[in-house]
């Protein structure tokens, strides 16, 4: 192929109108361009005869199974999604009890020492309180209603053993508040306690 | 009708719009199919995977090319894919199809094995545009090359083609 026309006309070298001048002459681009053209529609010419119809009737039921894998899927897919979300609601309210819990209940905010000041003021009125009604109670339990008098004693060591536990704890922390207010609070019991022993002792 | 239209109803997964496509496209893509790969039984089963797998990705086609882009970089990629298993298999059977058996089968089997022999680029570039029916711009797009890289494939392809086929040249036969 001594002739290069050809191929610079395929690659845009050689302009269409340049080219058709050159074919007109040069016989070996004309034989190029036959042979390439008898190339061509020799590849196009399929002999092998196709059922364009068998052949849709397969596609067509591989894609009615398709549209059912999806629709199940879709349906299984709607289910896990279900599940997951109920789920996910579960595992967020456990957290947030835990979370809770934790940051709100069992971490104790603290006492600044004003109302640290405050609280032992108010315990120190309430125990001094409690040293009166002592002074008044006969715990040697010799008259009247015993088994009662026996109740309120046996009452009064419980209390008395949860305000000393309460007192260590503070010792060691005094601003925690949650102690403070349950210090006050067998404080107060005990006192009602002694009230009523008082009572009881003073009626027989 | 519009092939948006066609396509618009093929996303709402309506089997029936797959029909307009298939009766659209059936020809070029199964004639390419079978020319890549040499056989009319594994044509049909490319065609039908393109199909199938337009089935499924049609909801994400979004009109940046045009569908017969989209379709046909489908099946080539499908044809090259069956070629590669086919030779790991060495199971390269050419041109068993009864209905070649015919006066001109010969030749037939000639051109297969001719078109078999060429670079898989320019194989695919010269399929596409003789039995394909494609632009040029269009081949480029599918097989994701330069303009000018198909026109070369293009010509080289022709050129060995021409040489493989030589014998049959002379006899008149191409």
């Amino acid at each position: 192929m001594s002739c290069s026309i050809y191929e610079k006309f395929i690659f845009g070298q050689v302009t269409e109108k340049d080219f058709k001048q050159h074919i007109k002459h040069c016989k070996e681009c004309q034989k190029m361009i036959e042979h390439d053209d008898q190339i061509e529609s020799r590849v196009r010419d399929i002999k092998t005869v196709f059922h364009p119809d068998r052949l849709w009737n397969n596609i067509e039921s591989s894609l009615i199974t398709e549209k059912e894998k999806i629709r199940n899927n879709s349906n299984v897919y709607r289910m896990t999604f279900k599940i997951m979300r109920t789920a996910a609601v579960l595992i967020i309210v456990l957290l947030s009890g835990v979370i809770i819990k934790n940051y709100f209940i069992l971490q104790s905010p603290l006492l600044s020492d004003t109302r640290i000041k405050q609280y032992q003021n108010k315990e120190k009125a309430i125990i001094e309180n409690i040293k009166d009604l002592e002074d008044n109670v006969d715990f040697s339990l010799n008259e009247g209603n015993i088994d009662q008098q026996l109740r309120y004693k046996e009452y009064l060591n419980t209390v008395n053993s949860q305000i000393k536990d309460y007192q260590q704890v503070l010792d060691e922390n005094p601003a925690n508040t949650h102690i403070r207010d349950y210090l006050i609070r067998a404080l107060k019991d005990k006192k009602q306690v002694l009230k009523e022993f008082v009572r009881v002792q003073r009626n027989s | 009708m519009k092939e948006k239209d066609i396509i618009e109803r093929c996303q709402t997964g309506e089997i029936e719009a797959f029909k307009l496509l298939y009766n659209r496209y059936n020809r070029p893509l199964l004639h390419t199919a079978y020319r890549m790969l040499g056989n009319t039984h594994d044509a049909e089963d490319a065609v039908q995977t393109a199909f199938l797998k337009v089935y499924k990705n049609i909801k994400r086609f979004r009109y940046k090319s045009k569908f017969s882009t989209y379709l046909f970089k489908i099946l080539i990629n499908i044809c090259i894919d069956m070629s590669k298993k086919k030779h790991r298999n060495k199971k390269v059977e050419l041109m068993e199809d009864i209905n070649l058996k015919k006066p001109n089968y010969e030749l037939e089997m000639e051109i297969d094995r001719a078109l078999q022999k060429l670079p898989s680029k320019q194989r695919e570039c010269f399929l596409l545009f003789t039995v394909g029916d494609r632009k040029q711009k269009e081949i480029a797009e599918i097989l994701d090359i330069s303009l000018g890289s198909v026109k070369a494939n293009i010509f080289h392809a022709k050129l060995k083609l021409r040489s493989y086929l030589s014998e049959y040249t002379e006899k008149g036969c191409v």
